[in-house]
């Protein structure tokens, strides 16, 4: 009779972690279990969080896993007295749905490709392989 | 052509709203107007000859460098009296400023010339 040597064929956790960062940078959601892997793993991912808030925390976990970013879209009474004849913040408050939706999609598209380098990934190939992003 | 304290007040703001953007770098901040002014021959050319000189100095703002490069080529056009809409589903936009390091200036110029629209 033989004995079975039970062997785990998983990948290792920071393959695991990999793999959930580089379906970001690809632009597709995470799975429940695949954020929670994230989010364990964050002290490891994002190390200047050490110390931070519980907030800054979520924040990050939140850019890290895909979540939704902060509207592009400036309220007025975001704006502090100061800073309201900013010409950027001015632009932010009164672009046009098309300036929004270009500015939104550069928003997304950059933390593609900041959680493409958290994986490990060349940005330039993540491109490649996506056909919404045509080449030069 | 707007001054490297305006983007510092307009950048600072926008990481106050999303607190995980870095602090701009602001050497290559003043390296990118600087390479802006030598490109643009003509005011009409500022709008694009800022958004590729902050294309190319990509650091100055960590992963917020596209909304950054297009919010300040948008708000020179505005400035000079031109709506410009700098959209990525344009495949042209995504190709350019996604690989503008790869574009020559003078394509980006004519790019965005012709999205260019009177106020």
């Amino acid at each position: 009779m033989t004995t079975a040597i039970p062997v785990d064929i998983r990948p290792a956790p920071t393959k695991l972690v990999q793999r959930a960062l580089a379906k970001v940078a690809r632009g597709e959601a995470l799975t429940g279990e695949e954020r929670e892997l994230v989010r364990a793993n964050l002290d490891a991912l994002a190390p200047d969080l050490r110390g931070a808030s519980q907030e800054q925390r979520a924040r990050r976990l939140n850019v890290i896993t895909g979540g939704p970013l902060p509207p592009v879209r400036v309220l007025p009474e975001e704006v502090p007295p100061e800073l309201s004849d900013n010409p950027l913040i001015q632009l932010w408050q009164t672009m046009t749905p098309a300036q929004e939706r270009g500015l939104a999609q550069s928003a997304e598209l950059g933390r593609r490709e900041y959680v493409a380098g958290l994986a490990g990934l060349d940005w330039d190939e993540v491109m490649d392989a996506d056909p919404s992003l045509p080449g030069p | 052509m707007i001054t490297a304290e305006r983007i510092l007040l307009g950048y600072d703001f926008y990481r106050r709203r999303h607190d995980d953007a870095p602090p701009a770098h602001i050497p290559a901040l003043r390296a990118a107007l600087v390479f802006a002014r030598e490109l643009a021959r003509s005011e009409a050319d500022q709008p694009a000859a800022l958004l590729f000189a902050f294309a190319v100095q990509r650091h100055t703002f960590g992963p917020a460098w596209a909304f950054m490069a297009k919010s300040i080529a948008i708000q020179e056009a505005h400035a000079l009296g031109w709506a410009l809409a700098l959209e990525d589903g344009d495949k042209l936009v995504r190709a350019y400023l996604w690989r503008m390091s790869v574009a020559p200036f003078e394509d980006v110029r004519a790019f965005v010339a012709a999205r260019l629209r009177p106020l």
